[in-house]
């Protein structure tokens, strides 16, 4: 495995310029003053002595300092709200990677309207990122997905699970054939039930990170990719990596989450990342999929959505895993790998 | 509802061991309640009690072993034909699988789980395992009740379970299983 750089190491090389709140004045001696004026000029004298409240931060600082913590649903929340010549300047400045993370925000913020959005596009040509490029997980190739099948189940014996068939398929581009050898799947997901908000999920429970959301693998695996056997290879009937060796063929999932018991929702953020290569960690694409099942075993599947980048939830769901995976032993498989973090 | 009522209801309602609330919590320090316990599934050898069972093994070993070895086995056959999903027992893929409560139960107990487990060599219906990826192997291989059968008496046996995403293919070996059995 290449090196892996954890994304605050990346970030390790900017520097925060933000002036600290001032010092307060310079001391006097408390003990001369109660002497002389008593205990209430001490009391004042100490009240005025209390550093004045940070003054509160301009919209214009507020939102750089979103763009600084790359927190993009803020930014698009302060943005669009008050745009400004610096959320110009600083989308301007982004990579292309970047506005990808901004673009999801933006959806899930439903602006695709806004004046940010016509800024992240302008970006994209400015980079001269072409059209087809800049629709949402077309970055870095082709995504299809497919819902297979939908079956109810039966609460009567003998009974049938509720069944739900779903399949996603990566082509890379020629471009990023170039920097990737190997090409998989890291799945996330949050499995609860629709009145509790109890976890209902069958594995994953001792790396459960917010919301429920976790890595989702066969117990005992000791890889957190998707479909991977332990010595790192495909699963054929249910998942295959993209090999540069074999470059014609694309990498392909399915998954067939079932139930038994009702009234549980099912959600999963399947992201298509790099686990070899130059780009090894990038996230390629990521695909939100999912469906509930009432309490008479009927499925209702979710809209299907395609996103650039992964979720803060699903780097919970992985930073979860790598906890997992150097914690004690008796909680995690055998020889349980960490996932990379690096996913820019 | 008493602890005991709880592990009967969950099994009723075909709630896993690892989603039941009552099977994580069930602890038996009372020794009233672990003689009634072991007293209801020796007078009740049904799939209901699989939980129950299950609990009482892991928290109460000597109460466990009061119960005859055939009558647990015979728990532990009845859960695998009728509980809705077979993830108490593991689940079987290339890789070799991964074995549960139910199933290091039926290594346990060796040669007695062998006569309830032949029965269940016939049992075509679909294994089905709960879950996303667990539940996807019950789809890429379809999985049948006997496959987990011939797993585990396999094994028993003293021999290396063999393992095809062919079911045709299965069904030689589990023939090949039923000959060894015969010539006992």
């Amino acid at each position: 495995m290449p090196d892996r750089v954890t994304i605050d190491e990346e970030r390790g090389g900017r520097e925060d310029t933000r002036e600290a709140p001032g010092a307060p004045a310079p001391s006097m001696h408390i003990l001369d003053l109660q002497r002389a004026a008593g205990n209430a000029a001490v009391a004042r004298a100490l009240a005025a002595r209390q550093p004045a409240q940070a003054p509160a931060r301009s919209p214009e600082e507020e939102l750089e300092k979103a763009f600084f913590d790359d927190d993009w649903d803020r930014v698009v929340a302060l943005a669009t709200a008050r745009g400004g010549p610096s959320a110009v300047k600083r989308v301007a400045e982004l990579s292309a990677d970047e506005l990808r993370y901004l673009d999801d925000a933006i959806v899930r913020a439903d602006q695709e309207d806004s004046l940010l959005a016509r800024l992240v596009k302008a970006g994209f040509d400015a980079k001269k990122v072409p059209e087809k490029q800049q629709a949402a997980g077309a970055g870095y190739g082709k995504v299809e997905f497919k819902n297979t099948f939908a079956h109810d189940g039966r609460k009567t014996r003998p009974k049938k699970n509720a069944r739900y068939g779903f399949e996603i398929k990566f082509t890379p581009a020629p471009w990023t054939m170039g920097a990737a050898d190997e090409i998989g799947f890291i799945q996330s997901v949050q499995v609860v039930d629709m009145d509790t908000g109890e976890n209902r999920a069958s594995n994953g429970r001792n790396r459960l990170a917010s919301d429920m959301w976790h890595v989702d693998r066969l117990d005992g695996s000791d890889h957190g990719w998707y479909g991977m056997t332990d010595e790192g290879g495909s699963k054929d009937k249910h998942m295959q990596l993209w090999q540069k060796s074999d470059w014609g063929e694309p990498a392909w999932m399915k998954d067939v989450p079932s139930r038994a018991r009702g009234n549980v929702m099912f959600k999963a953020e399947t992201a298509i990342v790099c686990s070899k290569g130059f780009h090894a960690g990038k996230v390629y694409a990521t695909v939100h999929w999912g469906f509930e099942v009432d309490d008479d075993l009927v499925i209702t599947p979710y809209e299907t959505d395609v996103f650039n980048k992964e979720s803060e939830a699903f780097r919970d769901a992985v930073d979860a895993w790598n906890a997992q995976a150097t914690g004690p032993e008796g909680r995690r498989s055998g020889d349980q790998h960490e996932l990379p973090t690096n996913f820019r | 509802m008493s602890r005991l009522e709880r592990l009967l209801s969950d099994a009723e309602e075909d709630v896993l061991a690892a989603d039941s609330e009552a099977y994580e919590s069930a602890r038996f320090d009372d020794p009233g309640e672990r003689e009634a316990a072991a007293g209801w599934l020796r007078a009740n050898p049904t799939a209901g009690g699989v939980l129950l069972l299950l609990a009482l093994r892991r928290e109460a070993p000597d109460a466990y072993a009061s119960i005859p070895a055939e009558s647990r086995a015979r728990i532990l056959a009845a859960a695998m034909r009728e509980r809705a999903n077979l993830n108490d027992f593991g689940y079987i893929d290339e890789q070799g699988g991964l074995d549960r409560e139910a199933g290091d139960a039926l290594l346990e107990l060796g040669e007695a789980a062998i006569a309830p487990l032949a029965g269940e060599l016939g049992d075509m219906n679909p294994g089905q395992l709960e879950g996303s990826e667990e539940a996807t192997l019950t789809d890429d291989y379809a999985l049948r009740r006997a496959d987990f059968a011939y797993r585990y008496l396999a094994r028993i046996l003293g021999l290396q379970p063999k393992f095809d995403p062919d079911p045709a293919v299965r069904d030689q070996h589990i023939a090949e299983l039923r000959e060894r059995l015969e010539a006992r």
